[in-house]
């Protein structure tokens, strides 16, 4: 799922400066699953927020609420009958969340209160690990099931650099090599013929904007 | 403050500590409950009315086909079960209840809204609602639980 | 006046008029529901660019070995009759043939039995064309069948039976009684005035609890189905 990391406390409160009534919205989806924006994250982020804004000796305030999910119109629309009352949105839900919410309130500033960092597995609970840059055309099947995208610093398509250093990356020798993990789990698959295999570039389709049409 | 307010919490001051112990002597406030049922209540009513309790909606649940296939995980179950209970009982519920349905609606749902009813009801949404409404009284699924 | 004037009399009309009034009565009451959800669902209009184009995945060929594969035509006739397993029918023939068959036949023949017509024509002026006796008995017979279908599926499926309480047992039995009666006082299997009585009251008792009761879903299922699912972002088929 979609991982993500809560801006440091400073920078949220820049953000909202000036700004009299803040709503935090959390999502129940996966910012929630990633410990990063679920009610208790928002709880916790309303408690701080409004405990600044008695140290500064202001009138400003900040309340939570939790939709299911900021990326459906459907758990969205629960807020419409109170986001005129707010000045402005912090939403602790992923990129796509936030801008929803945007599109759907143009009139009310939103705010993002975390980062949006990747597409990623658990490896424990609050340790996340990428996985997935969503390039759209995927390759795991031909490189033994290790993306070569987000696992090399470069996102070789067809095989290791130079810079191979004893099985680590060139950049830092406590980054693995991909390519090492990718030859040895075709190796021990005896697949090796599928990394000789010239790959065509990547056609980056992360530069338009992309829709999924489900046929079904 | 207007109605809609009151499923807003607003927190002053620290509460969160030892949240899991307070959790399940706090009180319900039939209020906010009541104040959501209200908004919601065509809704609710409605598919309560028409449900005619067919279970044809069973194998649209991935979680039914994939698990055991146990009553538990058929979406009509769900609703009826959780924010079913909580209508008929007008908000009257305690918060043992709350947390027996924060069971069914967190664990065995996931809001794929994949699940269709040959009435047309609109289950994932009335599911929402019950999660709304019990987030409206601070019960939630926490992931870094287990 | 004689009960059989009574229940046969007044009563019938009292019995249309709270089935007419209590439907207009559920539709009005109904209509800010679907009002709202009808222009929340139409708020929803993202801008309409061809959006389509921008998604087809690049079409590498590289990997394929064979440069013509068999593949299935997915509009085919077979492909469509495989893909039947996957649909509602095919989880559950048995019980969608069987529903089917009962609501069609529950709405469709009273309207298509002599006697029915006969009274139709007498009251209104209209008829409606009627079928042998021999075929409406056999009708009827069916709609007994599919109600204790029903009813042996309530009693014994857990799935069905964690659900049930005893208004679905009464709604089966308000649902079955004025056939039963009916094809019991057809056949004079009993005693033919009581039989009579008893069909043309359980026969008011149901109009008048369509609207009022869980057989509302006569009513509402139009409104759920048709006007509120097909306006939104559900997905309208019935695939699972």
């Amino acid at each position: 799922m979609i991982k993500i990391k809560e801006k440091t406390f400073n920078e949220i409160v820049d953000s909202i400066e000036g700004f009299k009534n803040i709503l935090v919205l959390g999502c129940g989806g996966c910012a929630s699953v990633c410990l990063g924006g679920g009610q208790k994250e928002v709880e916790r982020l309303c408690v701080n927020l409004n405990i600044f804004f008695k140290s500064e000796l202001s009138s400003r305030v900040a309340k939570g609420y939790t939709v299911e999910r900021q990326c459906n119109i459907t758990f969205i629309e629960e807020t419409r009958s109170f986001i005129k009352d707010f000045d402005a949105v912090l939403s602790m839900a992923c990129g796509a969340g936030a801008q929803y919410m945007a599109e759907i309130y143009p009139a009310t500033p939103i705010f993002p209160a975390v980062n949006t960092i990747a597409i990623g597995i658990d490896r424990e609970v609050g340790v996340y690990e990428e996985k997935c840059r969503a390039c759209g055309d995927c390759v795991v099947g031909f490189t033994g099931g290790v993306c070569p995208v987000t696992r090399c610093a470069k996102g070789l398509f067809n095989g290791p650099c130079g810079g191979t250093n004893k099985g680590n990356c060139e950049i830092s020798s406590n980054i693995p090599c991909a390519w090492v993990d990718i030859y040895n789990r075709l190796k021990s698959q005896d697949r090796l013929d599928n990394i000789l295999k010239i790959r065509p570039v990547m056609e980056w389709q992360n530069q338009t904007q992309r829709t999924v049409i489900q046929n079904r | 403050m207007t109605s809609n307010h009151s499923i807003l919490f607003e927190q002053d001051e620290p509460s969160s500590e030892q949240k899991d112990l307070v959790e399940i002597s706090k009180k319900v406030c039939v209020e906010e409950i009541n104040a959501i049922l209200k908004e919601k209540k065509h809704q609710i009513a409605t598919a309560l009315k028409v449900c005619a309790h067919c279970t044809l909606c069973a194998d649209s649940c991935f979680l039914y086909r994939s698990k055991e296939k146990v009553a538990e995980h058929m979406p009509s179950h769900k609703f009826i079960t959780s924010i079913g209970v909580i209508y008929k009982k007008k908000g009257k519920v305690t918060m043992e209840e709350l947390y027996e349905m924060r069971e069914t609606l967190w664990k065995r749902c996931v809001l794929c809204t994949r699940c269709s009813c040959p009435l047309g009801i609109n289950i994932p949404e009335l599911l929402a609602i019950g999660r709304r409404i019990l987030r409206s009284q601070g019960v939630y699924h926490s992931y870094s639980e287990n | 006046m004689s009960l059989y004037q009574i229940i046969s009399g007044p009563m019938v009309w009292t019995s249309f008029l709270l089935f007419i009034a209590g439907t207009i009565f559920q539709i009005i009451k109904l209509y800010p529901f679907i009002k709202q959800s009808t222009t929340r669902l139409n708020a929803i209009s993202y801008s309409s660019v061809n959006r389509e184009k921008t998604t087809t995945a690049n079409n590498k060929k590289i990997f394929t070995k064979k440069l013509f594969r068999h593949l299935p035509d997915f509009n085919s006739l077979i492909y469509k009759f495989a893909m039947l397993k996957y649909s509602l029918f095919g989880r559950y023939p048995l019980t969608i043939f069987v529903t089917t068959l009962f609501h069609l036949l529950l709405i469709f023949s009273p309207f298509m039995v002599l006697g029915h017509n006969i009274l139709f024509e007498s009251a209104l002026g209209v008829s409606f064309p009627s079928l042998s006796s021999e075929f409406s008995t056999i009708l009827t017979f069916i709609i007994i069948l599919c109600c204790l279908y029903f009813l042996i599926r309530r009693l014994t499926v857990p799935l069905v039976k964690s659900i049930t309480t005893s208004s679905d047992y009464i709604m089966l039995a308000i649902a079955a009684a004025p056939f039963l009666t009916g094809f019991m006082a057809h056949h004079q299997i009993f005693n033919y005035t009581v039989m009579l009585h008893l069909h043309i009251l359980s026969g008011e008792i149901m109009l008048i609890s369509i609207p009022f009761t869980k057989f509302i879903h006569m009513i509402y299922f139009i409104i759920t189905r048709v006007v509120l699912m097909n306006n939104g972002l559900r997905i309208k088929e019935l695939k699972i």
